[in-house]
C-alpha cells in the first residue's frame, strides 16, 4: 500500500521504493514517538507522505519560468489568443454526464489524464483534490509562491481538457 | 469592450473554480465568455474536470510490490540501519 501509494504520487517506481525504503528507515529510527501499535499504519504513510512532500519542493525548486513560458506558447500565440490546433472543441455537447455510460467514461478518461501529466503539475492536483489540502497550505509545503501555484494549476487544467479532447471519441 | 486575452480569460476561470473571482474580474470573464465561442467551451469543460477532480476521481492505484521486491527493500533498511 505504501509502494502503490507512492507510486501514484511520483509516477517513478524506482523513486518509489526508495521512498519507501527510507520511510521505513525513519520509522525505525523514530519509532519511541509512536505511542500506540495501531497507529502504525497511518503513522507509515504520515511519514511516506512527508517524503513525498520534500521531493515535490526539490522539483518545485528546480522550476523555472522559461519552461512555464513555453508550456504556454503550446496554447496560445503571441497575442495569447488560442493556437489553431488547441481550440476547444464542443464535445462536452455530446455526453450526458447524468448517464451512467457517460459518466463512467469520462471519470476514465480524465483518471487517464492525470497519469499523463508531468510531475510536479500531477503533485499539485493530488495535494489539492486527493489530499484535499488548501492552496496556501500547498504554497507553504512546496515552498512556492502563490502565483506559481496558480500558473501550475492552470497549466495542469490546459492540459487536462487538451488530453480528454484527444482522447474522447464523439459519440 | 473586451480586454481579455484568451489565455487570461482561461486563468480567471481557473481560479473562479477555486477561490473566486473580484465582482469586476466576474464581469470582465462573462462579458468575454459571451464574445468567445471557444474559451466558453473551454470554461464548460473546465468545471467539468472540476466537478470530476473534487468528488468523483480516484487515486489511480498501481501494481503492489512483488515479494522479491519486498525482500530487497528489507534487506536494504537492514543495511541502512546497521551503517
Amino acid at each position: 500500500m505504501l509502494f502503490g501509494f507512492a507510486v501514484s504520487r511520483t509516477k517513478d517506481e524506482g523513486l518509489a521504493k526508495d521512498l519507501v525504503q527510507e520511510t521505513f528507515v525513519k520509522a525505525f529510527e523514530n519509532a519511541d514517538q509512536l505511542k500506540e501499535a495501531s497507529q502504525l499504519k497511518s503513522w507509515l504513510f504520515k511519514v511516506l507522505r512527508n517524503k513525498i512532500i520534500d521531493h515535490y519542493r526539490s522539483l518545485a525548486a528546480r522550476m523555472n519560468k522559461k519552461t512555464v513560458e513555453l508550456d504556454y506558447s503550446v496554447y496560445f500565440d503571441q497575442s495569447e489568443m488560442w493556437q489553431m490546433d488547441k481550440m476547444p472543441g464542443d464535445w462536452l455537447a455530446t455526453y450526458d454526464v447524468k448517464k451512467e455510460e457517460d459518466f463512467k467514461h469520462l471519470k476514465s478518461t480524465l483518471e487517464e489524464c492525470i497519469d499523463h501529466l508531468k510531475e510536479m503539475p500531477a503533485a499539485v492536483i493530488k495535494l489539492k483534490y486527493m489530499d484535499e489540502v488548501k492552496s496556501g497550505e500547498i504554497c507553504k509545503l512546496l515552498n512556492i509562491s502563490s502565483s506559481n501555484y496558480w500558473v501550475i494549476v492552470h497549466r495542469a487544467k490546459l492540459k487536462l481538457r487538451d488530453c480528454m479532447e484527444k482522447m474522447l471519441p464523439r459519440l | 469592450m473586451d480586454k481579455l486575452s484568451c489565455r487570461k480569460a482561461t486563468f480567471l476561470s481557473v481560479k473562479k473554480s477555486e477561490e473566486g473571482l473580484s465582482l469586476s474580474e466576474n464581469i470582465t470573464l462573462s462579458y468575454h465568455n459571451r464574445l468567445c465561442k471557444v474559451c466558453k467551451f473551454w470554461d464548460d469543460q473546465s468545471r467539468l474536470i472540476d466537478f470530476f477532480l473534487k468528488k468523483n476521481i480516484e487515486d489511480p492505484s498501481s501494481r503492489p510490490l512483488t515479494p522479491g521486491e519486498k525482500e530487497h527493500i528489507k534487506s536494504k533498511v537492514k543495511q541502512m540501519r546497521s551503517h
